[in-house]
């Protein structure tokens, strides 16, 4: 049982309850212990690459930082004793309880998402969302189709720079390069879209109609989804609790 | 299966009808359409299978029926389960990332029950002798390869109608032989409409044919056999000898051996080998390493960088472009997008611009590919044009008639070349037979 | 709702998608870092990025739908490479693919040009702040500063999105990669 097996639709729709849930709790500690709990979670029931889940976490301490700060100095005012002056605003209780309280809940979100992010497979929920979800096949397969672009217009772009190349265009410094990206800039989005109207024609060359279809790939619904899903239902409950 | 009436269609951003007056009926069988380059033929196979009009805003008039019902009755993707085609450009006909799943892609829209869709699977994949490419990356093919990989696509869902357009023209001799022999087989079961510019490769293999001049049908009647064309040596006179070097290369399933080029100024070279033996790799590693090399890669489209034909011809110099976009045949479109002609047209153009460089070197990824004989007894004026002013022509082909305008030969096997050799190569059964370039006895 | 759409308008709007669901990310952490210096007022006159994909695809396709499909598409497939907002992205991409839409509902799908890509524009600032409002407790903050937050969003939402996406789309149909959208067939009946 692992976060990685769960149900991509399950999951998903489990953590997006409780971020919305989060969103109407004013007070510093139902996010922490989101925070905490979700952390715990993640430990016990998936690999976590501890360093993959930090470099998505620094731009969002970032985040709660600044959060923090905007809401101490541009705190509005509010009756009640204040604790100290910062930047000539005065900050009361009051304050610090919210900007504490805003600022942990951006770290509990990012908890929570990237506890989504890091254990899904994209075509897995891709998947799951057209057999769980109804997402209508057209999408569903376009999305696919978006997946693979990718590595294409990686190559386009390394296939731009070697025609421009051999047509004359000389770029001889790293610097030249660099300078040289807005020429191909247009020209890489105009070549993906004449690649994607050719790709939609062989979807249809196929028979693909975008009808409900037999599908190799099948994503179940099994007990342990379940259980996941009340795992961290039980979580948020406790963590509001806390905060009582 | 189709019965159009004065069919005609027209582009939507061009002024004159691409096809004309089309009356045809085509029944079981197996029927070759034939026709100049940019006569039509694929437009044609594009209304058949019922992309166009709707994907294009073309313009249709007049009657077309497919399977007794009017094309416009079909919702999209419809007739194509009927209906199996293998398009022109090798490069731009997949939906998904690896054999395996484009193959299983095509099945899940035939709704083939699941347990069903492996033995499916590997049942066409060894009947082409494709079981290799299996798990591989289609973007990573070659030419050659990927167009095998769209007939097994096209074939897997079983369809009761073939298009294959110009199925040959990215093949090499063996295969393309192989091929023939094994579509016969097929072809007892579904029937088969191919367009094709060499059909002496086919044999006997045809009961009808259908010829398109200028968007409308000059003949349709009984398949009759012609001879290939003949193409004799250039004469050339060598220069002062260069140097090239081509590095060691490796990736994931090829390695290309390092390599050493001399090559004399006039000379005319033909570089032969397999599909996936390895020459595209080597040309555009060739023409990375050396700036005096210029190059047309196997899909020209990759080299326009303008919105028109005679400005694509005039890029980065100031000599006239005139005689050659006439000789070419381009003339009527010099105010096209580049993007917007027909495959032969596009190659043309991309060797047009090429011959009007000045570089030491100019390398032809398979230039012959899907060109008419007229265009290609242009190209080869304008090649021996190039030698005679003293560059070097290097060319990749699959077309033996042609390749035999060369003085020097190289050969591919397996990443390595070997060579140089002379004219005397075609005496010498064993070289060619290993290096696929043996046609059956025909 | 899909019905009517041609299969390559889908998978142009997936593409365009995943496209601008790359720019969107690097311009979240670009947004990020320094959000940390001077607070979420930072993201502000950036933020017309995060609603062109809508004004692009909706321009290009003229079709209902588009611009609240592509903005929600691209905002799903953002957080699906790495956008640690995570789910919750995609309701901001619904929310503000609903803004721009309104723009063209307002005017039957029948208009398509800058004033009306403006106003999508300033739409998806409109009901992305209504959102920022709620979710990032804006009533902790005080008024003006509320309102040059709101001012900014809302121009940047009209030139970046508005002026920007019909500019970097009119280049895309010189180029010809457009012919068979209806964005060129437009073109055509005014000659
Ligand atoms: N997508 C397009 N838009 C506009 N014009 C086109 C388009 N495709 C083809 N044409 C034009 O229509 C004509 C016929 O093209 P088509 O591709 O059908 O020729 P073809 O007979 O298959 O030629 P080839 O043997 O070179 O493949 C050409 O003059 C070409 O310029
Ligand atoms: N990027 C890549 N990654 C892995 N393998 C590749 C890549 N590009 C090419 N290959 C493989 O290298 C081999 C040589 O490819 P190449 O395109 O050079 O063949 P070719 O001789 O030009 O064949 P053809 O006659 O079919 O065009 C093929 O087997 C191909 O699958
Ligand atoms: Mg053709
Ligand atoms: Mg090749």
């Amino acid at each position: 049982m692992t976060f990685q097996e769960m149900n991509p639709t399950i999951k998903f729709m489990t953590v997006t309850l409780l971020m919305f849930g989060l969103a109407f709790m004013y007070n510093p500690w139902t996010p922490l212990a989101v925070f905490i709990g979700t952390l715990i979670l993640q430990i016990l029931f998936s690999n976590v690459n501890w360093k993959r889940w930090g470099l998505f976490m620094v731009p969002f301490l970032f985040t709660a930082l600044g959060t923090l700060w905007t809401t101490l100095v541009f705190g509005k005012e509010t009756s009640g004793e204040v604790m100290f002056t910062l930047f000539g605003n005065d900050v009361t209780v009051e304050n610090v309880i919210l900007a504490a309280t805003l600022s942990l809940r951006v770290l509990a979100f990012t908890a929570l998402s990237l506890l989504f992010t890091l254990t899904t497979d994209p075509k897995r929920f891709v998947y799951s969302l057209m057999q769980q979800g109804k997402l209508s096949p057209k999408i569903a397969y376009s999305v696919f189709v978006g997946f693979r672009f990718f590595p294409i217009l990686k190559h386009e772009l390394m296939q731009l720079y070697e025609t421009h190349a051999l047509r004359g265009v000389r770029l001889e410094t790293r610097l030249d390069h660099i300078r040289h990206v807005p020429n191909l800039i247009i020209p890489l989005l105009a070549g993906s879209i004449r690649q994607a109207e050719r790709i939609a024609f062989s979807m249809e060359a196929r028979g693909f109609t975008g009808e409900p279809r037999a599908t190799y790939e099948v994503v179940a619904i099994t007990r342990n989804d379940f259980l996941l899903a009340s795992l961290l239902i039980v979580l948020f409950g406790v963590s509001v609790w806390i905060g009582i | 299966m189709v019965e159009a009436e004065q069919l005609s269609f027209r582009y939507p951003e061009k002024q004159s009808k691409v096809l004309t007056d089309i009356t045809l009926q085509l029944t079981a069988g197996r029927t070759l359409i034939t026709g100049a380059s940019g006569s039509g033929k694929s437009t044609l196979f594009s209304l058949l299978n019922r992309l166009y009009p709707e994907n294009c805003d073309g313009i249709v008039t007049g009657k077309l029926y497919l399977f007794d019902r009017s094309y416009d009755t079909y919702a999209a993707g419809e007739v194509n389960r009927r209906v199996g085609t293998v398009f022109q450009d090798p490069d731009s006909q997949f939906v998904m990332q690896t054999v395996e799943e484009e193959l299983i892609f095509t099945l899940e829209n035939f709704a083939v029950a699941r347990d069903e869709m492996m033995t499916r699977v590997a049942t066409i994949l060894a009947e082409l002798q494709l079981t290799d490419y299996r798990d591989r990356v289609i973007h990573d093919l070659s030419g050659g390869e990927k167009q095998q990989i769209a007939v097994a696509c096209a074939l897997i869902g079983k369809p009761e109608w073939l298009l294959l357009d110009e199925p040959l023209a990215h093949l090499d001799p063996e295969t393309s032989t192989r091929f023939v022999q094994w579509l016969d087989n097929v072809a007892q079961t579904v029937n088969v409409v191919i367009i094709e510019h060499r059909p002496f490769l086919w044999g006997g293999f045809f009961d009808r044919e259908v010829e398109l001049v200028n968007g409308r049908i000059n003949y349709d009647g009984p398949f009759v056999a012609r001879p290939d064309y003949t193409f004799s040596p250039v004469e050339v006179t060598k220069g002062n000898v260069f140097l090239f070097h081509v590095p060691q290369l490796n990736k994931k399933t090829f390695n290309l051996a390092s390599s050493k080029l001399t090559v004399a100024e006039g000379d005319l070279i033909a570089v032969l080998g397999r599909n996936g033996s390895g020459k595209s790799t080597w040309l555009k590693s060739l023409a990375r390493e050396h700036q005096e090399v210029g190059l047309v890669p196997q899909s020209p489209a990759h080299l326009f960088i303008t919105s028109d034909v005679s400005r694509e011809l005039a890029y980065g110099h100031n000599r006239p472009i005139g005689d050659i976009m006439n000789r070419l045949g381009l003339g009527p479109f010099r105010n096209d997008h580049p993007l917007s002609l027909s495959h032969g047209q596009k190659r043309r153009l991309a060797i047009g611009v090429m011959m009007l460089s000045n570089k030491r070197l100019i390398a032809f990824d398979e230039p012959t590919a899907g060109q008419d004989e007229v265009s290609l007894r242009a190209l080869y004026e304008l090649m021996v044009e190039r030698i005679r002013a003293g560059q070097t022509v290097l060319f990749v082909t699959h077309d033996l008639s042609f390749a035999r305008i060369a003085n020097t030969y190289y050969l591919m096997h397996e990443g390595y070349l070997s060579g140089p050799y002379d004219a005397s190569l075609w005496n010498e059964t064993e070289l060619l037979q290993a290096h696929g370039l043996l046609l059956e006895e025909s | 709702m899909l019905k009517s759409w041609k299969l390559k308008e889908i998978v142009l709007l997936a593409i365009l998608s995943v496209v601008f669901a790359v720019v969107y990310l690097a311009f979240v952490h670009v947004g990020n870092l320094w959000a940390g210096l001077i607070g979420p007022i930072a993201y502000e006159w950036i933020f017309g990025i995060w609603f062109i994909v809508s004004i692009i695809a909706a321009y290009i396709i003229r079709r209902p739908g588009a611009a609240f499909l592509s903005e929600v598409l691209a905002a799903t497939i953002e957080m699906m490479i790495g956008n640690a907002i995570g789910p919750r992205i995609i309701l901001v991409g619904i929310i503000q693919g609903l803004g721009a839409e309104a723009a063209f509902a307002v005017t039957s799908y029948k208009r398509y040009d800058l004033w009306v890509l403006m106003l999508a524009g300033f739409g998806a600032a409109a009901t992305s702040f209504a959102y920022t409002y709620v979710m990032g407790g804006l009533a902790a903050l005080s008024p003006t500063y509320v309102a040059t937050m709101f001012a900014l969003r809302a121009t940047s939402g009209m030139i970046i999105a508005g002026l920007g996406g019909k500019i970097l789309s009119d280049l895309l149909l010189r180029t010809g990669a457009l012919e068979g959208y209806a964005i060129a067939r437009q073109g055509r009946v005014h000659g």
